[in-house]
């Protein structure tokens, strides 16, 4: 009896150890790609260069239906012909962007950053400088003028602190607003409009027409409302232009912003559609690219979309035109863009080669061929061959040379905690539930939570 | 059959249909969706489709790695169940059946896990795992998953033991029977349904968490399904289609392994191994 | 003998304690003492501040109340009205009606589609133009009653409750295995004594499903102290904070805020409610005694 039950235990005991050990030993066979990044960096030290590549991580949310997907492909494509025996560029995928930042905190705040990291939009820079984690740049900027002349002094600035570059931007995103040329027409409308009042009185016409004037939403950051909102602050004079460009405002209680929302509470009631409220990006966009509604704010990186028959009709894309704001505004701010945080210099060495890779003006320009993204050096020009392949782009950046008023976007200026409940405070404001004061006052006393 | 007895019959099947079409609609509108196009989808949500089309499951294996996570989930979550049902089910069956020493601290503590939030577990998991050596392997995902299961089996498995008459397991002892021939031999059979039950509970909880499988994880070889999903979703891009599709492509498993652990629940009762 | 005995149960015990001790003993030290510090996760420094947090909570902080209330109304309703419904459903099922395995299967379904699918599906299915509420509404011609379901204030509150109910099928499976289990000699002498269906259902399946009940109200109400993920995708708490539960809330500050200290005060008053609610249920239920 006594040893059927050893017998039993040690069955047991062996399956279980069995089933683990299966499954740690394929797992330390692939694991020597990790593994290996660090012997070569030792062996480097050692003087013994050359011999394996180095090893560098590289998460990225650029994947699956996210616009950039293919064109990291290529450039990793295009990096491992070229550097394939000296770096090899380990990609972590991570798809979904809040998947990412989600991440990225927690290998932030147990000191495990991956050796590239993306900064843009949430501002992860500053809390990997508050840790410590972040690999200086200048050196490798000023050793190469060139790829330092491939981005704006505004840009480089944006990336720096007390004088030291940390980042460098891989585009420009100028984001204006596009609109339905065959359904302005219909109603005998000539253009977009220049001020917010002719702007409102085209709605209006819309409206009598049947028409819904602008797709809106609230959900997730209520991304398109915002992009509505922050323009008529920013181009209602001098205050409005200031707090529109003021980065992590604590107190929304001022003139500009609340009679800026008073308008986009004016307009969930009227000009958009009854999803809206509560409604996610993607009924906005459909809103749009179905027809039923004029105008829609958003990026360069929608006019795909404007060609994709599974979202749209064929031929929707020759209906849409591209705007700047009514009051001569346009989204155009310097912006975050990765930063490099390797723990030693070998790999610090090689990554920032990955990076200028993906970054330089080859890199921008075979950007802006692929998937029309806006380059962030200010000396490449449209040629006409590109104008031609994507007209909306070109059409956007010769009206954003006569714009007066540029200023970032919300979710890159606010606080996130204030972006969250922007998203669930919109739709009490839609339904006349809270004033735009009130609105206010929530959104000053979240914002003083940081 | 009195009237009033095939009256409360007639109630009794519209209640139950009528849940089963709460229940099943939203399995089938995605099923439904999964074959429309975007377009379609999201302007007219609840219309049928025009034409049926296979594309969203063609761009869902082509966008996502589906058929590696896919195979990897098969791995990580049938070992978790196998594993956590056994192991945490011995822990049961000893708290509902004995009286020791520290037996309600024991309790009352191992009862913490049922109450603690997901976002105090994130970066202490995360620390334990990549300490232990188990970041980006499967083993470090079996183990949350066992660990994040502990509550639900613990709790469901000791009342299942708690309904067990004490006479069985004693006439076992008379006989002679040890400590893990009893549980083995006896407990286990006749905690059947019990044992059924959790491990589809602890199934479909490994098939869907999603959080740690992207914490501590970052290649590929390991990675799971649930992560899949994100492919198909990004700020401002979306393929609501090929997202359908790969929804009813990863929720088929869970349903296999229902049936078939339910089928298990039927069958000891016809086996008559329960008999009071 | 008791020697031996006692060895084979810490032998029995031994996985469960190791894997809690891995997975779940640092948590629980963490939660509950930096609640008492000012820190944020990423700006190092811990100072300790005693009892500010909580003080700040119960006085301070007007969401908190918010979300502790609505959390407390739902932990109430799931323990109720959610495991009740769940107990009748499988009380039906026991008596094996036609096509009752396919019965089975739909009401386990909604509990395996991943929640970020779910979320979808309910915001489509509430969505004000095209959803199939409004839509069946102005099907029977009552158009006045549609309404923005998840975004209006006045329904916000009943619209997340209800997106719960799928999940009752979770209890019927449960208590639904254990009536399978319960000997058919137990109905036979009934039975005998005369007793109907109905009086079989009532007087000899109910009291032996007091344990299984028992552990579903505990499951069930325990579950509104850990769950957002419905509500963080689709009302995200709104409109103002109509819907904002305590879990929710707790994620935000933490993830978003990165105000761990603060998450973890909550986090600890969730442990406590915990405590409380599994107190309560214990005491009800006798829960803990074999009573075969």
């Amino acid at each position: 009896m006594y040893n059927r039950l050893i017998k039993l235990t040690l069955v047991i005991a062996l399956c279980c150890s069995v089933v683990l050990a299966g499954c740690s030993s394929t797992d330390k066979e692939s694991n020597t790609d990790t593994s290996k990044g660090t012997t070569t960096t030792k062996s480097t030290d050692d003087k013994k260069s050359a011999e394996e590549p180095v090893s560098i991580l590289f998460p990225t949310f650029q994947v699956g239906v996210n616009s950039s997907a293919p064109l990291l492909t290529e450039n990793l494509r295009l990096f491992e012909e070229q550097y394939g025996d000296k770096i090899n560029v380990q990609l972590e995928e991570i798809p979904g962007d809040q998947a990412y930042v989600d991440k990225m905190k927690i290998l932030l705040s147990a000191g495990d950053l991956p050796d590239l990291v993306y900064a843009g939009g949430y501002n992860l820079l500053d809390l990997a400088l508050a840790k410590d984690q972040v690999v200086d740049l200048t050196a490798y900027l000023e050793a190469d003028p060139e790829w330092k002349e491939s981005f704006t002094e505004d840009d480089l600035a944006f990336n720096s602190r007390d004088g030291k570059y940390y980042g460098v931007p891989e585009e420009k995103q100028p984001i204006g607003y596009f609109y339905n040329k065959e359904l302005f027409a219909q109603v005998g409308i000539e253009g977009p409009a220049k001020t917010w009042d002719e702007f409102f009185e085209q709605c209006e016409v819309l409206l009598e027409a049947g028409i819904i004037p602008v797709s809106m939403d609230s959900a997730d950051s209520g991304w398109v409302t915002n992009l509505w909102l922050n323009s008529m602050v920013a181009t209602s004079g001098p205050e409005g232009l200031e707090f529109a460009n003021a980065y992590y405002p604590k107190d929304f209680n001022n003139p500009a912003f609340i009679d800026g929302m008073s308008k986009i509470q004016m307009m969930y009631q009227k000009y958009t559609t009854v999803d809206a409220v509560g409604g996610k990006y993607e009924h906005a966009a459909n809103n749009f690219l179905s027809g039923k509604t004029a105008m829609i704010a958003n990026g360069p990186w929608m006019i795909a979309d404007f060609n994709d028959s599974d979202k749209t009709e064929e031929g929707f894309a020759d209906k849409v035109g591209s705007a700047i704001y009514p009051g001569n505004g346009l989204y155009d701010a310097p912006m975050y863009g990765y930063f490099v945080a390797s723990k030693d210099e070998a790999k610090a060495d090689a990554t920032v080669e990955f990076l200028k890779f993906i970054t330089d003006e080859e890199a921008q320009l075979r950007g802006l061929d692929m998937i029309g993204r806006i380059p962030a050096s200010p000396s490449i020009e449209l040629t006409d061959e590109i104008k031609a392949k994507y007209p909306l782009l070109a059409e956007l950046i010769e009206a954003s040379a006569a714009v007066e008023y540029r200023y970032p976007t919300t979710q890159s200026a606010w606080y996130p905690n204030v972006v969250d409940r922007f998203s669930s405070e919109a739709p009490a404001l839609a339904t006349g539930d809270i004033t735009p004061e009130e609105f206010a006052e929530r959104m000053t006393e979240t914002a003083e939570k940081n | 059959m009195k009237i009033s007895e095939k009256i409360t019959q007639f109630f009794k099947y519209v209640f139950l249909w009528i849940i089963t079409l709460i229940t099943l609609i939203p399995f089938l509108w995605i099923w439904m969706s999964s074959f429309k196009s975007n377009k379609e989808i999201l302007t007219s949500a609840l219309a049928l489709p025009t034409e049926f089309s296979f594309e969203g499951y063609i761009d869902a294996f082509n966008t996502a790695p589906l058929l590696n996570y896919y195979m990897n989930s098969i791995i990580v979550v049938v070992t978790s169940t196998l594993l956590g049902v056994f192991l945490v089910g011995m822990a049961a069956y000893v708290i509902a059946r004995f009286d020791f020493k520290f037996k309600n601290i024991i309790f009352v503590t191992l009862s913490v896990s049922l109450l603690l939030p997901i976002t105090a577990l994130i970066y202490p998991i995360y620390s334990v795992i990549r300490g232990l050596g188990l970041y980006d392997t499967r083993s470090g995902l079996i183990l949350v998953n066992i660990g994040l299961g502990l509550p639900t089996t613990l709790y469901i498995l000791r009342s299942y033991f708690l309904s067990i008459p004490k006479e069985l397991e004693e006439a076992a002892y008379i006989d002679g029977s040890g400590f893990f021939r009893t549980y083995l031999s006896i407990m286990i059979p006749i905690a059947k349904p019990g044992f059924a039950t959790a491990a589809v509970l602890q199934f479909i909880l490994g098939w869907n968490e999603f959080l740690f499988a992207l914490v501590i994880t970052d290649s590929k070889r390991v990675r799971t399904v649930p992560l899949a999903i994100n492919y198909f979703l990004s700020q401002f891009s979306f393929d609501y289609r090929a997202l359908f599709a790969a929804i009813v492509i990863i929720t088929i498993p869970s349903i296999i392994a229902f049936v078939a652990l339910q089928e298990q629940v039927v069958d000891s009762l016809a086996a008559g191994s329960v008999k009071g | 003998m008791d020697k031996k005995r006692n060895l084979y149960i810490a032998i029995f015990l031994m996985p469960a304690i190791i894997i809690f001790v891995i997975i779940y003993l640092i948590p629980v030290y963490n939660v509950i003492t930096t609640s008492f510090l000012e820190w944020n996760l990423f700006v190092g420094d811990k100072t300790f501040i005693g009892l500010d947090n909580y003080i700040n909570a119960f006085t301070n902080d007007s969401l908190f109340m918010a979300s502790l209330k609505n959390t407390l109304i739902w932990v109430v309703l799931q323990g109720t009205f959610h495991v009740g419904l769940g107990t009748m459903v499988a009380l039906f099922l026991a008596d094996k009606p036609k096509m009752w395995k396919f019965m089975r299967v739909s009401y386990m379904l909604p509990n395996m589609i991943s929640g970020a699918a779910f979320a979808i599906i309910l915001l489509n299915i509430y969505n004000p133009e095209i959803g199939l509420i409004n839509q069946f509404i102005s099907f029977l011609g009552v158009e006045n009653f549609q309404q923005n379901w998840f975004f209006d204030t006045s329904t916000a509150f009943f619209a997340v409750t209800m997106t719960w109910l799928p999940y009752a099928g979770l209890v019927a499976i449960l208590v639904l295995a254990e009536i399978m289990s319960i000997p058919t000699s137990l109905y036979e002498a009934a039975a005998i004594a005369g007793a109907t269906k109905f009086q079989q259902k009532l007087y000899v399946t109910l009291p032996l499903l007091k344990n299984i009940i028992g552990t579903c109200v505990l499951i069930s109400a325990t579950s509104m102290l850990k769950e957002f993920e419905h509500i963080y995708l689709t009302t995200n708490g709104g409109p103002g904070s109509t819907t904002l539960s305590l879990p929710l809330y707790l994620y935000k500050t933490a993830l978003i805020e990165n105000n761990y200290a603060y998450a973890n005060t909550m986090g600890t008053i969730l442990v406590i409610i915990g405590f409380l609610i599994i107190f309560v249920i214990n005491k009800l239920f006798v829960l803990g005694h074999s009573d075969r």
